[in-house]
């Protein structure tokens, strides 16, 4: 049954997975171009510091995408397919998800495997480090990461993903009419610290990735 | 009224204009000079009278203007704004003073002194800003929109202030800092991007310095001057690179072949020989912003009174017996300080510890644990 799964998920996702696998090949040896005409080393690693933000950006698309794509098909049939398997509802979620885990690691190879060549076909200046494993290992688990919390959303009724969404937009348009009337409230910053900044479940997405470094 | 008085202004420069043309003409049918010189002496003492009733209509104006502005000190920060903004005034002054203090101590007082800071909350119906420049002659005049949060606000408050230092400080100290200290709401003196210069110079003496060598770290600053610049602060590839970096005026007339063997084809004895032309040329290793992190670390050990050391020793040749003086300590003491600040600096590269590693595993644990838990039931 994880097969079927893993090819029916494969099947809705292979394009989104396969421009994500592209672009985590390509981030690292782009983020590199350029660095033996840059001047010192200090513009390096400020060059390098610009391409840092695209990592994150691509873990959450990769996970976001990947998870939407594992459920789309079940609520457009409205779960008639799930209620006919002779599988308990959880265990038919975690097929779903580790059918979703394992295509994620495309896009994780991808960044790995260009980050890997960046690094040995660049020359690296005196005083800098390549670090591509440790990299790609932030990346996976933020992909995944991203993937799960997508994929928890997805997994419920609608009416689950419409409060989410519903608390997230409330928050947006309280923080606008605050702004609008002159206030300097701001809510979204606790939230956002909250969600980001250490213990929060999302801290892994913050702070320096770079590819070369001191 | 006042725009009276400039029309008033201008109609009496124009009248003596006219008298003088009349007078001309006149002249030529035999009316005597000596009446149209009284003339002219009368017109100009009712000029004069007219520009200081001017003058003084500025000041009531000012005084009124001032009459309904409340006003306020931080420390020796005075502000003036609206009484409705009072309360948003006294957070914007308490912010710059936090940052000023922290990286420029109590002595910044004295290039305080001379400003007044006017902050005008922004009027939409106002487009030409026109209420906000009748507050000018009471000060430096903020208009803050609605929204700007207070930090925002308090560094428009400190980029004058730190003009005002730039322009305070001597030729010799300028030409060392190599350009004004970049003013900011920290209130550390060095930053991370210092100790990435430092990490990353490929300057001998600069790594050196990271190696705690103190007097490679006072040579990488410029304080002490090598007899062969080029040579004691660069290697081969720093040179090259320095050349580089000063083409526009390196590559000209019959430097410009040397100039391509040098960038081109890497020959150092062209590079050298290029920057042997002119050795004022040649700069620190250290960038501008290291040296004045130096003398931020400089002004912070020296506490109150360490600017006017700094100003008062203007006499001095040296700019390490400057900052000496500024700091009230030695030399190496004040380089030991300043190194190991700007090693505390020290960033991560890759900040993914086992903490955050564990951290999200339990979250994806967790949320994996909401999802097995949803319903097939819509």
């Amino acid at each position: 049954m994880f097969r079927a799964i893993l090819f029916t998920q494969w099947k809705w996702g292979r394009l989104l997975l396969l421009m994500a696998t592209l672009a985590g090949f390509a981030i690292p040896l782009l983020s590199v171009q350029g660095l033996n005409t840059t001047y010192g080393n200090f513009y390096v690693v400020m060059s390098l510091q610009a391409f840092g933000i695209a990592y994150p950006l691509l873990a959450a698309s990769a996970g976001l995408l990947l998870s939407l794509s594992a459920w789309t098909s079940d609520h457009r049939g409205r779960h008639v397919y799930a209620l006919s398997l002779p599988v308990a509802r959880w265990r038919y979620v975690l097929l779903r998800y580790q059918a979703g885990l394992l295509l994620l690691l495309l896009p994780i190879l991808g960044i790995w495997l260009g980050a890997i060549l960046a690094t040995r076909f660049t020359h690296i200046p005196a005083g800098l480090h390549p670090y591509a494993a440790a990299l790609a290992l932030r990346f996976a688990l933020s992909a995944a990461l991203a993937y799960t919390a997508f994929f928890a959303i997805s997994s419920g009724t609608p009416k689950t993903a419409g409060i989410v969404l519903g608390i997230a937009a409330t928050l947006v348009a309280i923080q606008v009419l605050a702004s609008a009337a002159g206030s300097d409230f701001n809510l979204l910053r606790p939230v956002f610290d909250r969600l980001f900044v250490w213990p929060g479940p999302f801290e892994i997405f913050t702070g320096r990735w770079m590819l070369l470094d001191v | 009224m006042q725009s009276r008085l400039g029309m008033a202004r201008c109609g009496i420069q124009g009248l003596v204009v006219l008298v003088l043309l009349a007078a001309g003409a006149r002249c030529g049918w035999g009316q005597d000079v000596a009446s149209i010189r009284r003339r002219i002496a009368q017109l100009e003492q009712m000029k004069m009278e007219l520009n200081a009733a001017a003058d003084s209509h500025a000041a009531l104006e000012g005084a009124r203007r001032l009459a309904v502005l409340d006003s306020l000190s931080v420390g020796p920060l005075r502000l003036l704004a609206p009484h409705q903004s009072i309360d948003f005034a006294r957070r914007v002054g308490e912010a710059a003073w936090t940052a000023l203090r922290g990286r420029l101590e109590d002595s910044v007082a004295m290039v305080l002194h001379q400003r007044r800071f006017v902050l005008i909350p922004e009027d939409p119906a106002d487009s030409t800003q026109t209420k906000a420049q009748g507050y000018a002659t009471l000060g430096t005049v903020l208009v803050v929109p609605g929204n700007r949060p207070a930090s925002l606000t308090a560094l428009e408050i400190i980029v004058p202030v730190y003009g005002d230092l730039w322009r305070t400080l001597d030729p010799s100290m300028r030409e060392w800092l190599s350009g004004p200290v970049t003013p900011t709401l920290d209130t550390v003196a060095v930053s991370s991007s210092n100790y990435l210069e430092l990490v990353t110079s490929g300057s001998p003496v600069a790594r050196g310095c990271y190696q705690g060598r103190m007097e490679d770290c006072e040579e990488a600053l410029g304080l002490v001057r090598p007899a062969d610049p080029a040579m004691a602060w660069y290697s081969v590839e720093g040179r090259r690179e320095l050349v580089g970096r000063l083409g526009q005026v390196l590559r000209t007339g019959v430097t410009r072949e040397v100039f391509t063997r040098c960038v081109v084809q890497h020959v150092d004895a062209d590079c050298v020989a290029l920057l042997h032309q002119d050795e004022a040329l040649v700069p620190p290793p250290l960038s501008g912003s290291l040296r004045a992190s130096y003398l931020l670390t400089a002004l912070k050990l020296g506490e109150t009174g360490s600017l006017a050391r700094l100003l008062g020793s203007s006499e001095e040749a040296s700019v390490a017996r400057r900052l000496e003086l500024t700091a009230g300590t030695s030399l190496s003491t004040l380089t030991a300080r300043w190194h190991s600040a700007v090693l505390a600096m020290r960033l991560n590269p890759i900040q993914l510890t086992a903490s955050t590693a564990g951290a999200s595993v339990v979250w994806m644990a967790g949320l994996l644990l909401l999802a097995t838990r949803s319903s097939r039931w819509r």
